[in-house]
């Protein structure tokens, strides 16, 4: 029991779960924000856009998120010198490092956001597109008023599981050195070989948690959220 | 592509002057900000030749590219092979009859589907190599296997077993809806399902 103490008290278990809510909650807002202006691109009438979407979505989507985590650090930042924190301040790396990692979580996930987001504008009837068409909505307005308020309500399932795989997915931030779960567990599995069973047992319990209530509150919301047609 | 182009009109003079002028300022922002990585890079010399020699020499490729390109293949082909079978016997146990193996399944389902990936992986990592199960030279693929199949088997690949299933309980009628329905569900439905699930599969391995 000596283990569960020490989980809450030499640890900081708990702060570790929030640097990981945090990173979940940011990046997702990032993704759903940067994923619909893919989404938008890749059914937009300029072929240009079309092209940079559907080219960001291949490449992203098949690259290993450590990859994509590892060039925030090494590529973006000691390369390219974008620095997201300020450097003056004492806890500048890890403000840093936890930036960067948000970014190439949302990055990522952009990409699975966009195909969920498109998946939602096929759930919507071609008549809805026409007749808003026929009533002379250029295609943005097109898409704010009549497209995009449906098809993000087809695709509540497909976000709540990008949502899923995003909490998950957070835990790859410990590469470049942020203390997120996952990074707590394997230095306490180090320290502690002798009760590994617990450690990951009080860890699988957390993200347990984390993602069966937002699965559980997905679909309820996608039944409860669908146009009724 | 043809529900977007439903999204818009065909272009009269105007809309075209307009996607003209955004396509190409959308072209000259992409050139810009390649120019922007082209010029950090040059400044910080990572375009001379002396850093990109090395992937001409054969040792690089020998002791380093290509070992890793084949331990990355090989985790995979044996985590494919197992995590297939652990999900059959998921999917198929998570349709049984009886709930002594019906819950037990469920609950290992979702509790893979809940965890991390890396964490498995690190957990199954430091289980070995406390126990000394493997040679300290397969620890690691043992490791990342273990993960892969948890994480692949259990809910991705019982879960498409589990609706194939349903479904093709429900769909031919003469084949699995006969009496005994339940009972037979593993050999009636086995073959049918796997056949469904071959293309689906292919995205995730």
């Amino acid at each position: 029991m000596d283990v569960i103490s020490e989980f809450f008290s030499e640890y900081d278990g708990l702060g570790a779960f929030r640097s990981t809510i945090y990173l979940t909650v940011l990046s997702a807002l990032f993704a759903l924000v940067i994923g619909t202006v893919v989404a938008v691109m890749r059914v937009s009438p300029i072929r240009v856009l079309q092209v940079i979407g559907s080219a960001y979505v291949n490449i992203v989507r098949n690259t290993p998120l450590t990859l994509v985590i590892v060039f925030c650090n090494l590529g973006l930042f000691l390369q390219l010198g974008i620095n997201l924190a300020n450097p003056d301040s004492p806890t500048s790396i890890d403000d840093n490092n936890f930036r960067l990692a948000i970014l190439g979580l949302s990055v990522y996930h952009a990409a699975f956001v966009a195909e969920a987001i498109r998946s939602g504008v096929n759930t919507v009837p071609l008549g809805q597109a026409e007749a808003a068409r026929a009533i002379g909505l250029p295609f943005l307005k097109t898409l704010r008023y009549v497209v995009l308020p449906q098809a993000f309500r087809g695709a509540i399932a497909p976000l709540g599981n990008v949502l899923i795989a995003l909490t998950k997915n957070s835990t790859v931030a410990s590469v470049i050195g942020v203390t997120e779960a996952s990074a707590v567990m394997k230095v306490m599995m180090e320290n502690r070989p002798d009760v590994i069973f617990v450690v990951f047992g009080i860890f699988a319990l957390g993200f347990v948690i984390l993602t069966l209530p937002i699965g559980v509150l997905f679909t309820s919301m996608s039944k409860r959220l669908a146009v009724k047609r | 592509m043809s529900s977007s182009s439903v999204l818009f009109d065909a272009p009269g003079p105007r809309s075209k002057r307009l996607y003209a002028a955004v396509g190409v300022a959308s072209v000259i922002l992409l050139l810009l900000a390649l120019w922007f990585v082209y010029s950090k890079l040059d400044e910080k010399g990572q375009l001379t030749a002396a850093k990109w020699k090395p992937f001409l020499t054969g040792v690089v490729w020998t002791e380093y590219i290509i070992p890793g390109l084949i331990g990355t293949l090989t985790a995979a082909a044996i985590s494919v092979v197992f995590a297939l079978t652990l999900g059959t016997l998921l999917g198929v146990g998570r349709l049984s009859a009886t709930a002594w193996i019906r819950i037990p399944c469920g609950v290992v389902v979702e509790f893979f589907r809940a965890v991390p990936v890396l964490m498995m992986m690190l957990f199954s990592y430091a289980l070995y190599g406390y126990y000394e199960w493997f040679p300290s030279d397969r620890l690691a693929l043992a490791a990342v296997v273990t993960g892969l199949t948890l994480y692949n088997g259990s809910p991705n690949w019982s879960a498409r077993v589990c609706t194939r299933c349903r479904r093709a309980r429900t769909r031919p009628r003469s084949r699995s809806d006969s009496p005994p329905a339940r009972p037979c569900a593993w050999c009636c439905c086995r073959k049918q399902s796997l056949r469904c699930c071959r293309p689906s599969s292919a995205s995730w391995w």
